[in-house]
């Protein structure tokens, strides 16, 4: 019973509200075998990709990049490895802008505000694992200035920058919602 | 000589890999589909989920798993072509929709076409 009400906590909220009992009701009917675990969690993966806010999925996803990175640069401490980890950060950023302007009505500035909040959640995924892992003394990373002008100056840099790549990532999605609305025999005919 | 590591080679040949499973599509066919064989499962009359299910695997052979059919249910729902029928127990049974009935009526009109069309191509070999 236990395992059961795990996986129904793996769907968002909104949805267990509205099928949760139901689906409880088929899984007591039938025997936990490991391919309907991955099926349930399969199906939870879905509903909070379908559900979900894209600024918070994004993040979850670029904080998990950032830790990563920052993980290998221990080993790998090479200027182009970092400006690649920052361009694909950056490429995330953008995404939840587009992903945000797709998926809600509401224009430019929300889709940009994700992109910031998406950026937020990144950079304290990097903040979390400089608390708890990493050693603090990281002369290449601090440069002398210690941690928290180094977390401030990240944070600073990382916000600044997801502001422009979240507005055309707005801009981005806008424009696929646009394309996607009007029908394609009119674009093909012209004026 | 010992083969040098090549980091490129490496990254290009995952990156085909990963494209390529990427690319692939289902080797099942459209007589698969959740959504349609729920259609087809609820064209018969109202069904809860574990009817459904007991149903579609009687007469396709398809065992669906709980997420995978509460996925179709949830978009199918979404897309108006079943409704929930009130029900005082745990399980809410779901009926056909106009909508949902037109929707299945074009798909399993296209599917006729394929199979009859494949049939008579066979017939020729």
């Amino acid at each position: 019973m236990k395992v059961r009400n795990l996986l129904l906590r793996a769907y968002p909220r909104s949805w267990r509200e509205e099928y949760g009992e139901e689906l409880a009701g088929v899984l007591a009917r039938r025997g936990l075998t490991f391919a309907v675990v991955a099926d349930v969690l399969g199906g939870a993966a879905r509903q909070h990709l379908d559900r979900d806010e894209p600024w918070k999925i994004c993040g979850v996803g670029l904080a998990l990049w950032f830790m990563m990175a920052r993980l290998v640069a221990v080993f790998f401490p090479y200027r182009t490895f970092f400006l690649w980890c920052w361009f694909c950060g950056l490429l995330i950023t953008l995404a939840s802008g587009a992903w945000t302007a797709t998926r809600s009505k509401s224009g430019t500035l929300r889709s940009t505000v994700a992109s910031a909040k998406t950026a937020l959640i990144g950079q304290a995924g990097v903040v979390v694992l400089y608390l708890l892992v990493l050693p603090r003394e990281n002369a290449y990373s601090f440069q002398g200035h210690g941690i928290y002008y180094w977390f401030l100056k990240t944070l600073a840099l990382g916000l600044a920058l997801s502001v422009p790549f979240g507005f055309a990532g707005a801009l981005l999605g806008r424009l696929f919602t646009r394309l996607r609305k009007e029908p394609r025999a009119a674009c093909l005919s012209g004026p | 000589m010992a083969e040098t590591w090549d980091a490129r080679r490496f990254c290009i040949e995952l990156w085909y890999i990963v494209i390529r499973s990427m690319a692939r599509k289902s080797t099942a066919g459209p007589a698969t589909d959740p959504e349609l064989l729920i259609l087809s499962s609820v064209a018969g009359g109202p069904k809860h989920g574990y009817a459904m299910m007991q149903e579609i695997a009687a007469f396709s052979g398809v065992e669906l798993g709980p997420g995978t059919l509460y996925t179709a249910i949830t978009r199918l729902v979404e897309e108006g072509w079943i409704e929930p029928v009130e029900a005082s127990g745990r399980q809410r049974p779901y009926r056909l929709t106009p909508g949902g009935l037109d929707y299945l009526r074009g798909q399993l009109e296209r599917m006729r076409q394929l199979a009859s069309f494949g049939l008579r191509r066979l017939r020729t070999v």
